[in-house]
């Protein structure tokens, strides 16, 4: 019967379908559901932007609107992967520029974006809306220049951490005067100084203006000017923070702020004097996001007035200067509280961190058993878990644990973790739904590797760096699995002749790809 | 149950820990999961093993801990900073042991502690080595750490804190933080104003003075100066001995007494006229509006700070 329903109408069903686990399922049903799917289909999530050419995506999906792309391995946050591993952006954005004008948003993560890129982007998608680039690298502001002056419709422009090189130009100010489209625009990681002005006039006259992020060349002076042209904001992130309190412009800013009742989201705080944060005490009861991460130099007792006034936050990232009184502050106050991060405020992630046990235990439930079992309690309880990441004094008996009880995860970090090969075994074996598995310096080696090597096409990556693994190993692996690609990175200086087979892997990414080998592989990268 | 940070077992002394419930904004791009948006996803991220506050809970030694393997027979949970540097010496008798381990591990053909740019770090020397990418934080994060820390005012700052050391006076590295981060700032320029001036008026005098508060980081300073400026010394320890150098005092409890005939005290934010230093400096700070150089008569009626501060003070006998 379903063969003649028209086709009209399975579109029509499937445009309810937003996620691209379940419209993936739906293609698998018949040709007939899988051509109105791909036709039909308008956001693509490319998790690893080698497993699959940028051609094939377009002759499979024409009329894409919105794509995803990740590139470099996780790790590579951690400084683990070289700066010319790849995840190059641009092949993607010439096959799309020639194949898919469409487009309208593009979503990428830890990519290389040249200004190349920005500059094509910018001329080659009419309707382009949506430009978001977190933990990218190789651009500078004359690509995001590029982007205001030319994307007419622009309605989001979001830097998340990227490395940007500032080149002090007046990106700001090439927003021309007939843009008003923008709802979003974050742009806290510039380094550089921007045009205020510019700035102030931008706000004005987009009045759809609901996310605003500031980096700190952004006073407090603009601050206050902004948020009186923009009380509508949803998300603040303020740059810099720092001014007399006594003065006019801390004055000015304190009352504007109480006009600002939309804001649910507030970061920022790039640089902050904490006596002038009594400025948002009105806006914390609403919050249900708050992001002090980035904010050193709060003290602890100020920021424990702020938490006691956020009873409906939801989200909360923090640096460990709160200290344990201020997470048991944090418990007792934040009862909506889903997700809690504590970030070091040293760098080294040691010294005088003020967070102790005591702190998380009067928050956390924790069993006060070796990390083994607390783990295991975990992954018992929480059904659901779909990342985890685990390191310390952990033997095989943990991941026996989460073999048998993680079956909702998807991505496992590990590190100076477990005994035996035994350990590693047990996830492959036992985690059936595990996408990405990252491992660093433990002991697992060729016959973990080895033992279920048609489980890596069900993934779609693994990393191996300092553990056990060997050259010959990896070959093999290559060999019998030709839809992988074994990368095996070398950054040290043995690479005449060929490495001996029963020499150490340092670094290795493999994952599954349909267009096998890449060819824009640097030389510390061999493809085996 | 899904509200929780979850410590695994004890503290965290650094690292980042995250239980997610629900997708947030804060990872836009992390994969969707279905069309059903309440069907809660969960992460668990533990950076880091377990640090010094491992110290402060009384946990049994592993029961079944396997024999084999080089982690197997150390009952001591590794610490952050056994990966920190190769080997740490200087650290505390109860990390000692993972220090052990850590070497023992660096015997072992698989090395936990991982070699960085350095060729060979033996075992035993302390500091130079760090492990690459850990703690897992990330570069963008550490940068901006970085950015925060350096400064050239940090040994001024540190040996003003010393001098500062007073019984009641809370050195703690959050205001140190905050010192630094205001210096930092001012360095890089972007402090229009780095000067808190507020108003001195001593009783019986017409004219009040300033004093920029910012310009000192102790009750100490501020004393000196407001003796300088006020001439303290000169009207009233005229008629003093010479044994007592000093008119302004310190006492052990924490009040300011200029003479036994003033006292110090300041308004703070909320209208109340408190005296000075009882409360640590950088607090004092965030509060006080104005100072007044009391008549010791008419500060009777002043109580010190309330329990708030944790810190309730006596009055001193007048």
């Amino acid at each position: 019967m379903i063969n003649y329903f028209p086709e009209e109408v399975l579109e029509q069903v499937f445009s309810f379908l937003t996620s691209h686990r379940d419209r993936n399922v739906v293609s698998l049903v018949c040709k007939s559901w899988y051509n109105v799917e791909r036709f039909s289909r308008g956001k693509v999530f490319i998790g690893n932007c080698y497993a699959i050419s940028p051609e094939r995506l377009i002759s499979r999906f024409p009329r894409v609107r919105s794509l995803t792309l990740k590139g470099k391995p996780h790790f590579a946050d951690f400084n683990l992967v070289p700066r010319d591993w790849g995840g190059y952006v641009y092949p993607w954005i010439e096959a799309m520029a020639k194949g898919c004008t469409n487009l309208e948003e593009l979503r990428l993560k830890r990519m290389s974006v040249s200004d190349e890129s920005l500059q094509l982007i910018a001329k080659s998608f009419p309707n382009f809306k949506s430009l978001v680039l977190v933990s990218c690298e190789g651009f500078t502001t004359d690509g995001l220049a590029a982007v205001a002056s030319n994307c007419r419709f622009l309605r989001e422009l979001d830097l998340q951490e990227n490395e940007v090189e500032d080149r002090r130009g007046q990106w700001l100010s090439c927003f021309p005067d007939s843009c008003t489209s923008l709802a979003s625009l974050n742009f806290a990681c510039l380094e550089g100084e921007v045009n205020l002005a510019a700035l102030e006039r931008l706000v004005a006259r987009c009045r759809n203006l609901k996310s605003l992020r500031l980096n700190h060349a952004v006073t407090p002076d603009i601050l206050q000017k902004i948020l009186a042209l923009a009380p509508q904001l949803v998300d603040l992130g303020a740059g810099s923070f720092v001014h007399d309190p006594e003065s006019e412009i801390y004055n000015k800013l304190k009352n504007v702020m109480q006009k600002c009742s939309s804001i649910r989201s507030l970061s920022g705080f790039l640089d902050v004097n904490a006596r002038c944060l009594p400025a948002i005490y009105p806006i914390c009861t609403n919050l249900t996001s708050l992001n002090l991460s980035y904010a050193p130099g709060i003290y602890n007792k100020e920021l424990v007035k702020i938490i006691r006034k956020c009873k409906k936050l939801q989200c909360l990232w923090i640096l460990d200067t709160i200290g344990d009184k201020g997470l048991s502050v944090v418990a007792s106050t934040c009862k909506e509280l889903q997700e809690l991060r504590v970030f070091p405020s040293d760098r080294n992630g040691v010294g005088n961190a003020a967070i102790t046990g005591e702190g998380l235990v009067a928050i956390s439930a924790v069993t006060m058993q070796p990390l083994d079992e607390g783990f295991g309690a975990i992954v018992q309880s929480c059904k659901g878990l779909k990342r985890l990441s685990v390191s310390g004094l952990l033997t095989d008996q943990v991941f026996l644990y989460i073999g048998m009880y993680a079956e909702q995860l998807e991505m496992l970090s590990i590190a100076f973790a477990g005994n035996s090969d035994k350990g590693m075994m047990y996830v492959l074996n036992g985690c059936k739904k595990l996408k990405k598995l990252e491992i660093r310096d433990s002991p697992f080696g060729n016959k973990a590797l080895l033992a279920d090597t048609g489980k890596y096409e069900t993934m779609q990556s693994l990393w191996m760096s300092s553990c056990k693994v060997t050259f010959g190993a990896c070959k093999t692996l290559a060999e019998k699995m030709p839809r992988l690609n074994v990368e095996i990175i070398n950054e040290g200086d043995e690479m005449e002749g060929g490495p001996d087979d029963r020499q150490s892997v340092e670094k290795m990414y493999l994952y599954r790809t349909l267009v096998g080998p890449r060819k824009d592989a640097p030389d510390s990268v061999w493809t085996l | 149950m899904e509200n929780i940070l979850l410590g695994g077992g004890g503290g965290i002394s650094s690292g980042i820990s995250t239980v997610s419930r629900e997708k947030n904004n804060m990872d836009m791009l992390s994969e969707e999961s279905s069309s059903y948006p309440d069907e809660s996803e969960l992460e668990l991220g533990l950076g880091l093993s377990l640090g010094g506050g491992a110290k402060s809970m009384s946990k049994p030694p592993l029961p079944a801990v396997a024999a084999g393997g080089p982690w197997g027979q150390y009952a001591r949970i590794l610490t952050a900073k056994d990966f920190h540097s190769v080997v740490s010496t200087k650290e505390s008798s109860s990390s000692s042991s993972s220090s052990s381990s850590v070497t023992k591990a660096n015997n072992n053909p698989f090395c936990g502690v991982k070699r960085t740019a350095e060729p060979s770090s033996p075992p035993g020397r302390s500091g130079s080595s760090q492990v690459v990418g850990w703690p897992p934080i990330r570069t963008y994060r550490i940068q901006s750490l970085v950015n925060h820390a350096k400064s050239p005012m940090t040994e001024e700052i540190t040996s003003a804190v010393d001098k500062c050391k007073s019984k009641n006076t809370i050195v703690d590295k959050t205001n140190i933080g905050s010192n630094l981060n205001r210096n930092v700032a001012k360095e890089k320029g972007l402090l229009k104003k780095t000067s808190l001036f507020v108003k001195v008026n001593m009783d019986g005098i017409p004219i009040g003075r300033k004093v920029d508060l910012n310009a000192h980081r102790c009750y100490k300073t501020l004393s000196q100066t407001l003796d300088d400026m006020f001439k303290l010394s000169a009207a009233v320890g005229a008629k003093r001995s010479n044994a007592e150098e000093q008119v302004v005092m310190i006492r052990p409890s924490g009040l300011l007494k200029v003479s036994s005939e003033f006292v110090l005290t300041y308004e703070d934010k909320e209208g109340d006229w408190m005296l000075v230093g009882d409360v640590p400096w950088e607090m004092f700070l965030s509060s006080v509006k104005r100072l007044r150089i009391m008549r010791t008569a008419e500060a009777n009626g002043l109580a010190p700070r309330s329990n708030e501060r944790n810190q309730t003070q006596s009055m001193a006998p007048i």
